[in-house]
This record gives structure tokens, C-alpha cells and sequence, in this order.
């Protein structure tokens, strides 16, 4: 049985995960776009980024989109296996939920 | 860590949300341009079509627009979600297209004559079937509502005017043209 991620369970950086993970494998999502879905400030999204980046579940790359600088932000395959036992888990949890809250 | 059920359902609530929204979100960024471009289209060649005998340059000339329009705009789209493997769905999606519209024609010149009421009804309905399909693939719920409206609107014009082809051109332009334009413009502001 898959456990929860503790630094995916934060509800602001699983929804970052699913949308990088929804986007695509090879796909990049714009910060700022996703500071608009996501409703964060800057720095707020910032702080959740550096720690999933620390994780090593996603990356960023820096662009130029004219003379305007842009980040792409993407999931890396640590990342995306982790989101998908991450979902496992919760799922297991919906299902039988006293086996799955008995983890360390 | 403790999470109760409802805990884990609502959070698996919040990441399909989140999961749908990005991917509408570039899916009506490629389309929404396409179909504003072919509801011009439609409103210009029908009723052109009903001016003159032969008509088939107009088409010709309105497809090709067609087709190069829809692959500058795909190619164009400025999406914030960026996809390497884009760019072989866009030559699919356009070689899909090409060879339906094709076989389309061959049938529509083998069973009625062109400018027919039942040539015109069978071209729309086809192209409307073809929406109905992908928006069933790629779960595209407005396409499966345009399709099936333009199909419907197609069917009440063809009950009207089937004895007036000339009338059926205006009527599908017209309606048919607004339904396209109408949802392109609908799910281009949707994606902003």
C-alpha cells in the first residue's frame, strides 16, 4: 500500500502537482499562469515551489519570452511517481479507512 | 499522519479540478481561434454559394483558408502550458481533418449533385459528426453540444428549404457560421 507524501499533502502544492502532471510528460506550465489558478501571491508560491524543487519532484527553466523573463515550471519522474502514490494512497483511504491511517 | 475519508476524497476533489482546468485551458486556447475562423467562413461561402451556379472555387478557396488558418492559429496559440509533443497531435488533428473532408467530397460527388439541399445537409452533418466524435475522445463537452446543434440546426433547414438549395446555403451560413463563431468566442474568453 502506497503512504502519503508529506510534502505533497499540502493542499497548494498538490494542486501544483496536479497540474503539472496534468499538463503532460513533456509539458511546462508558466508560473504566473499558475499563480493565477492557484490564487497564491508570489512568494507564497515561491516558498511551495523551492520545497518541491528541494524534493526534486519538479523543475524550473528560466526563459525569455520576448524581452519578458518567464519560468516554466515542470514535474520530474521522481515527482510524478510520488503525485501518483501520493493518489494511491488517499484512494486506499476512501476505500478502507482504518488500514490506510495505521502508517508510521 | 491522519486523514479521514472525506479528507482524501476532497483532496482528490481539488487535484482532478485543478487537473481539468489546465488541460481546458490549452485545449480552448488551439480551438477557440479555429472555430471563430470557420464561422466566418461558413457566414461568407454559403451564402456565396447560393449566388452563383458553380460554386465549387468558393469552397476551394474557403477550405484552403480554412486549413491554413487553423494550422497558423494552432501553431500560434500562445498557451502558458507549453507541450514538446504538441506539434505531432496539431499535424494529426489537420491530416484528420483533410482526409475526412476528402472522403466527405468523394461521396457527396458520387451520390448528389453539388448544390443540391441533400449535398449541403450531408457536408454539414458529416463535419458535425466528425465534432461529435473528437469531443467524445478527447472529452470536449462543447463540442459534442456544437456538433449535435449545427446538426440539428442542418436537419430544420434542410425540413424548410429542401426545395430551395439557395435558401439552405443562407440559412446554414447563417445559423451554422453563428454557432461556430459564437462557441469560439465562448471558449476563447473561457481560456483568458
Amino acid at each position: 500500500m502506497s503512504d502519503l507524501d508529506e510534502i505533497i499533502h499540502q493542499p497548494i502544492r498538490l494542486k501544483i502537482m496536479a497540474a503539472l502532471l496534468a499538463a503532460g510528460a513533456d509539458a511546462e506550465v508558466e508560473f504566473t499562469f499558475l499563480r493565477g489558478r492557484l490564487g497564491c501571491t508570489d512568494g507564497n508560491l515561491g516558498s511551495h515551489l523551492d520545497k518541491l524543487t528541494t524534493a526534486r519532484y519538479i523543475s524550473a527553466r528560466k526563459a525569455f519570452v520576448g524581452r519578458k523573463p518567464v519560468t516554466y515550471l515542470s514535474a520530474t519522474r521522481i515527482g510524478r511517481r510520488a503525485f501518483e502514490d501520493h493518489v494511491a494512497a488517499l484512494q486506499e483511504i476512501i476505500r478502507s479507512p482504518i488500514a490506510a491511517n495505521r502508517q508510521p | 499522519m491522519e486523514v479521514t475519508p472525506q479528507e482524501a476524497k476532497d483532496m482528490l476533489g481539488q487535484t482532478d479540478t485543478m487537473a481539468a482546468l489546465i488541460r481546458n485551458h490549452s485545449m480552448y486556447r488551439r480551438i477557440g481561434p479555429t472555430l471563430i475562423l470557420w464561422g466566418v467562413i461558413w457566414l461568407v461561402c454559403f451564402p456565396l454559394t447560393a449566388l452563383f451556379t458553380h460554386s465549387g472555387w468558393i469552397w476551394l478557396i474557403g477550405d484552403g483558408i480554412g486549413f491554413a488558418g487553423s494550422a497558423f492559429s494552432m501553431r500560434r496559440s500562445n498557451t502558458s502550458v507549453r507541450c514538446k509533443s504538441s506539434n505531432v497531435v496539431r499535424s494529426r488533428v489537420l491530416w484528420f481533418w483533410a482526409v475526412f473532408l476528402a472522403y466527405g467530397c468523394f461521396w457527396m460527388y458520387l451520390l448528389a449533385p453539388a448544390g443540391s439541399a441533400r449535398a449541403v445537409v450531408f457536408i454539414v452533418t458529416l463535419a458535425m459528426f466528425a465534432y461529435v466524435a473528437i469531443g467524445l475522445l478527447a472529452r470536449m463537452t462543447f463540442m459534442i453540444w456544437l456538433g449535435a446543434g449545427v446538426t440539428l440546426l442542418a436537419m430544420t433547414g434542410f425540413g424548410l428549404f429542401q426545395n430551395q438549395p439557395q435558401v439552405l446555403n443562407v440559412w446554414m451560413g447563417v445559423t451554422g457560421g453563428l454557432a461556430l463563431l459564437a462557441t469560439g468566442l465562448f471558449i476563447t474568453l473561457r481560456a483568458r
